[in-house]
């Protein structure tokens, strides 16, 4: 069942000024209805996520106790979604066998996609989002650890402004690998 | 989240090795049951779905199929 998980702000870059938002974990129609009628027309071809069928990962992840997934609203549109896995093991030699939070998919709004003639609507849904993943794996017991695979274009942003570590390549998915330690949780905080 | 609780009798094998493996581990025990649940359940929906898992030594490079009955 959806449920409130905690109140938050996004920044709208067209006003200037940050609006509330909400987090919530599992999805419901609402998420369904706006991904289906909202999202799905505002993708350009090349998006590198269109592809992914949020309808149909949520109602598997419902059955299922590793998958949870999470859907950020402000001003009554889904803004943000994400899909993690909690069955999921550290790679990163410092913590490797570890507990973490693997964030299997991410996703902002189209319209709060930057492009190079305009600025996307709002502003840290994905960092809210990352946060909802390390508050998610401190509440299991994981610490804050958190693992993800990025897209070629997220790469620079969860390794400089998010400071997650850089993996390096894994050929299995042809993406580079990012992890969060504990004590890099501790700064995304405190930052 | 709904919560409902239950009583766990173990014998004093089983807690020592959910003492063990919650302090290794670094988590609480309710924590690490949580956990032992979902990989429970993860094997099994993939073995059922006619996935194999396979535990390899790493020195042999020998493959050994995780068997779920």
């Amino acid at each position: 069942m959806k449920e409130h998980v905690r109140q938050v702000e996004l920044l709208n870059r067209a006003s200037g000024e940050f609006e509330p938002a909400d987090v919530f974990q599992e999805l419901d129609d609402k998420n369904f209805d706006d991904f289906d009628q909202l999202w799905k027309p505002g993708f350009s071809s090349p998006a590198p996520d269109s592809h992914w069928d949020w309808v149909a990962k949520a109602r598997h992840a419902v059955s299922s106790m590793a998958l949870e997934t999470f859907a950020l609203e402000c001003a009554e549109h889904t803004q943000g979604l994400m899909l993690v896995n909690l069955a999921s093991f550290a790679k990163l030699d410092s913590q490797r066998g570890r507990d973490l939070v693997y964030v299997e998919l991410l996703a902002t709004a189209p319209w709060n996609r930057s492009t190079p003639s305009q600025a996307g609507k709002y502003k840290g849904v994905g960092r809210v989002l990352i946060a909802t993943a390390i508050h998610l794996s401190i509440e299991q017991g994981f610490g804050g650890r958190i693992g993800l695979h990025s897209l070629p274009t997220s790469q620079s942003w969860y390794r400089v402004t998010l400071g997650l570590t850089d993996c390096g390549y894994d050929v299995a998915k042809d993406m580079h690998y990012f992890e969060m330690t504990d004590q890099q949780a501790q700064v995304f905080f405190a930052t | 989240m709904d919560r409902r609780q239950m009583t766990l009798m173990l014998s004093d094998k089983e807690m020592n090795l959910l003492d063990n493996l919650a302090s290794h581990r670094n988590m609480s025990k309710t924590a690490l049951v949580r956990q032992a649940l979902r990989l429970y359940q993860s094997v099994t929906e993939r073995i059922e779905n006619g996935e194999k898992v396979f535990v390899e030594d790493p020195g042999t490079k020998a493959k050994t199929e995780l068997m779920v009955l």
